[in-house]
């Protein structure tokens, strides 16, 4: 533990290092002193409430870091950083002492206490109608003893490696301000007061939000005067606003685009290889599914889906590289399996998941269906880039194979909803991690209300053989039989195919050239105005 | 009055239809042709017509590709430029879309599914419409009007909302594909025909020949129908063609929205939208070529529609 404590210390050098050096830079150019210039982003999702324990979803996450601050974060490798936590260590397998940074106050200059955390934690359980809860991150603390008015312990009830890490997406409210608030007044603004770089400015549920600098932050915000985001989930109408210098930045670049953006002198690109997976995700627990049918569009009395020979077919009928090469111009990988690259837990030596049709028609023979059968499969639009187009590549990978497959794209909020009412057969989507555990535990892992595990688990996957390993690796202080244990996990669930995995996007962002640097600060493509530099 | 009735002849041919005998060995569908055939514009406009009519019907055996038939397309094929060669098609005219969709093929299916919504949607509104009109001219001229003023109210309440916002209020209540937005057009639609109906009812209704049909006890349906509708028909064919240019309009909308085809079966709508992500990047073909269909689509109808409408209007030439 002592090494986790250095580390600990030596990351939190890293931000303030970065403090003294924008303070120099400043001092030598007075014209890029801090706020003087707005920032105008261009989005492609929209959060749908500013409530930070509402949703958790990358872009409700990315939105709200803004406002609030999480105790640690991740950085671009997947390695943890200080934030309101200024170091942590766990003292034992249950229990984990943190110490807070001094002098942290929230933007109506509430100070920051120990006891905040804790009503934090007891918040979360409590926000109804979330459409993907932060419950699995607190379900084990059994309490937070405060130590001192700087520092506490979180008591786990079961033995949690993890625990630092779950507290990299809870943002941390404060008891005096928050209790009793409900989600609408976070939404509203007359609640959207939290410890982060920006304080509240405006926001219009689907069209934009505005930031005004914190002036009290006790770190570096970035130097801008005003930040307006802007949600367009139109990739074109990003690029055009970003062309005409209506935007400053924008996320979601279109493949298409990256190489005459790349090539534009008034346009710089950045871009990062992103913890993200998408994935397809079949209905594999019911007997009967909707929008599955015979080839002539009658209902059929079995799920063809709950066959693993099926779900290998429709896996080998995906042309993955043809989807990265072609649709998305390489920007992005083939899946080899479901965890991201950067997940230093994932399989090792697995080669990308090759197109065989010959092979895909075989199983489907075996499995009872020489004629194939009739599908319709589900995804989001402007959820990704070029996710429409994905969906429907797919949809003729299963064709090819003699599986009818029709395309419904829907808007990211009824898509989520139905989703998670389990109205599709078959459905894309995508889940960012650096960590495979993380991801397992909350897409696959068997369903639990009581537990909170699987608050992904939207078809209600259920396999032993995976729980077993996982369950045991979550509460496993032994780092090296605790990876062994997840990928004896990953393994399970690559023999039966839970998840169909399709490809790791890379993200792109494009911003004005010599106006501002985006330097994408963790490997889930979250876009704010935090990680953007002004030039 | 459109300007197509200035470019066109001189008001004779017009005038041969206010005064019913000029030429008295016509017959007067062959005076409304020869009206019509004065104009070139509207003779090339009709002709345009027939043959992306005649394109759609054949499409299946025309078109080197089946763009709905998912294992006919070919990723690897996505987003060639007009004239490339193809693995599986030959020769891409057109170029193709980011699925590997042969543009020709495409626009031609596409076609296809514009005319069947278009002309499917003014045949059911037409009747549905008309009968709706003849119905309250009824109520008005025998039965008091209350059910005229009910049904006009209706019609008025109808056309006052714009037909996109009752459009997308239709299919996000019964969600997408091609027999909804089918509906959709009919109920944007039927209160043009009510109305048209309506006051050519009216007018009829007065004529003596109806109080003669009325003497001999003939049923008040047979007199609408058997008498009254064959004298307003000519006005309503009219009202159609433009409503027909209208309905393509709006399912091109609806599609572009992305709320009218499956993205699977695009029809023109859907292709412009799909290809227009990709203008900023040089690939216009994916746009453009569905976008030209669509322009020559609609502007063929409504000039074809305005000459026939123009050698129907008496007053134009006197």
């Amino acid at each position: 533990m002592d090494r986790r404590t250095f580390l600990g210390a030596m990351a939190g050098l890293v931000p303030a290092a970065a403090f003294t050096r924008t303070a120099a830079f400043a001092q030598s150019s007075p014209a890029a002193s801090s706020g003087s210039r707005p920032l105008s982003i261009g989005a492609i999702s929209a959060p749908n409430s500013l409530d930070p324990h509402f949703y958790q979803s990358p872009t409700n996450n990315q939105t709200l870091r803004q406002i609030f601050d999480p105790l640690v974060t991740e950085d671009a490798t997947g390695a943890l950083r200080p934030l309101l936590a200024e170091s942590w260590r766990a003292l034992d397998e249950t229990t984990w002492e943190f110490k807070l940074r001094p002098g942290i106050r929230f933007h109506d200059g509430t100070p920051l206490t120990p006891d905040d955390i804790a009503f934090t934690i007891e918040r979360v359980p409590n926000v109804p109608n979330s459409p993907g809860s932060f419950v699995p991150y607190v379900r084990n603390v059994a309490a937070v003893e405060v130590v001192d008015d700087r520092t506490f312990r979180i008591r786990s009830k079961t033995p949690n490696p993890f625990l630092d890490r779950d507290f990299t997406n809870l943002y941390i409210l404060s008891r005096k301000i928050h209790a009793g608030a409900e989600t609408a007044d976070f939404t509203s603004g007359k609640l959207a007061v939290g410890t982060g770089a920006f304080r509240y400015a405006g926001f219009t549920v689907g069209q934009q939000i505005e930031l005004e600098p914190n002036p009290a932050y006790w770190g570096r915000t970035p130097g801008w005067s005003r930040i307006r985001t802007r949600f367009i989930p139109d990739a074109g109408a990003r690029v055009a606003g970003l062309l005409s210098g209506d935007l400053d930045l924008i996320d979601g670049v279109p493949v298409q685009d990256v190489a005459h953006l790349t090539a534009d002198r008034t346009v710089d690109i950045f871009s990062v290889a992103s913890a993200t997976s998408a994935y397809l995700f079949p209905d594999t627990s019911r007997d009967q599914a909707p929008f599955v049918t015979d080839r002539a569009g009658r209902p059929l009395d079995r799920n063809p889906l709950k066959d693993v020979r099926v779900r290998q077919a429709l896996s080998l009928a995906i042309d993955r590289k043809g989807i990265v090469e072609r649709l998305l111009l390489g920007q992005g990988t083939p899946a080899d399996q479901f965890a991201p690259p950067p997940a230093p837990d994932r399989l090792p030596n697995r080669a990308p998941i090759a197109v065989d049709v010959a092979r895909a028609k075989r199983l489907l023979a075996e499995a009872g269906y020489p004629e194939g059968f009739g599908l319709t499969i589900h995804g989001p639009s402007g959820f990704f880039t070029g996710d429409v187009a994905v969906l429907q590549a797919i949809a003729q990978g299963f064709s090819r194979i003699g599986v009818e497959t029709k395309v419904e794209t829907l808007p990211i909020a009824t898509f989520f909803s139905r989703a998670t009412n389990r109205e599709f057969a078959l459905f894309l989507t995508t889940y960012a991690t650096t960590n495979s555990a993380e991801l397992l535990r909350q897409v696959v892992l068997t369903k639990n209300q009581d537990t909170g595990a699987g608050p992904f688990n939207r078809q209600r996957y259920s396999n032993p053989k995976l729980d077993a390993p996982l369950l045991a690796a979550l509460g496993d202080f032994d780092a090296e039989r605790r990876v062994a244990r997840i990928r004896d996990a990953l393994a399970a669930l690559e023999e039966d195919v839970g998840v169909i995995p399709v490809f790791y996007p890379r993200f792109n962002w494009a911003g004005r050239k010599g106006y501002v640097r985006f330097v994408p600060g963790n490997a889930f493509g979250h876009t704010n105005a935090v990680f953007a530099e002004p030039v | 009055m459109s300007s197509l009735a200035e470019e066109g002849p001189p008001p004779a041919p017009a005038l041969a239809v206010s005064e019913p005998s000029p030429s008295p060995s016509l017959s007067p569908m062959r005076v409304l042709w020869r009206d019509f055939a004065a104009s070139r514009v509207a003779l090339g406009s009709l002709a345009v017509v027939l043959l992306l009519v005649a394109a759609a019907v054949l499409a299946p055996w025309i078109a080197p590709q089946n763009p709905f038939d998912l294992t006919q397309l070919d990723l690897l094929d996505g987003r060639l430029p007009p004239g490339a060669e193809g693995a599986l098609v030959g020769t891409y005219w057109l170029g193709t879309d980011d699925q590997g969709r042969d543009m020709l093929s495409a626009i031609l299916f596409g076609l296809r599914l514009s005319l069947l919504v278009g002309i499917g949607s003014a045949v059911v509104a037409g009747a549905l419409g008309t009968l709706v009109g003849l119905a309250a001219a009824q109520s008005r001229a025998q039965a008091g009007g209350r059910a005229d003023a009910a049904l006009m109210r209706l019609a008025d309440l109808q056309l006052s909302c714009p037909s996109i916002l009752i459009a997308l209020m239709v299919i996000a209540f019964l969600g997408r594909g091609t027999g909804n937005v089918l509906l959709a057009l009919v109920l944007v639609e039927w209160a043009y025909y009510a109305r048209a109906a309506r006051s050519a009812a009216l007018v009829e209704l007065k004529a003596e020949y109806v109080e003669a049909a009325r003497g001999l006890v003939l049923s008040s349906w047979w007199i609408l129908l058997r008498h009254v509708l064959p004298n307003g028909l000519l006005s309503l064919v009219v009202i159609a063609t433009t409503q027909v240019a209208r309905a393509i309009a709006l399912e091109a909308t609806l599609s572009f929205l992305g709320l009218g085809v499956p993205v699977t079966e695009p029809s023109l709508g859907l292709l412009i939208a799909n290809g227009r992500q990709y203008v900023l990047s040089g690939e216009t073909w994916i746009s453009l070529y569905p976008g030209v269909a669509l322009l020559l689509l609609m502007a063929a109808i409504n000039l074809a529609g305005d000459r026939f409408r123009d050698v129907l209007n008496p007053r134009l030439g006197q």
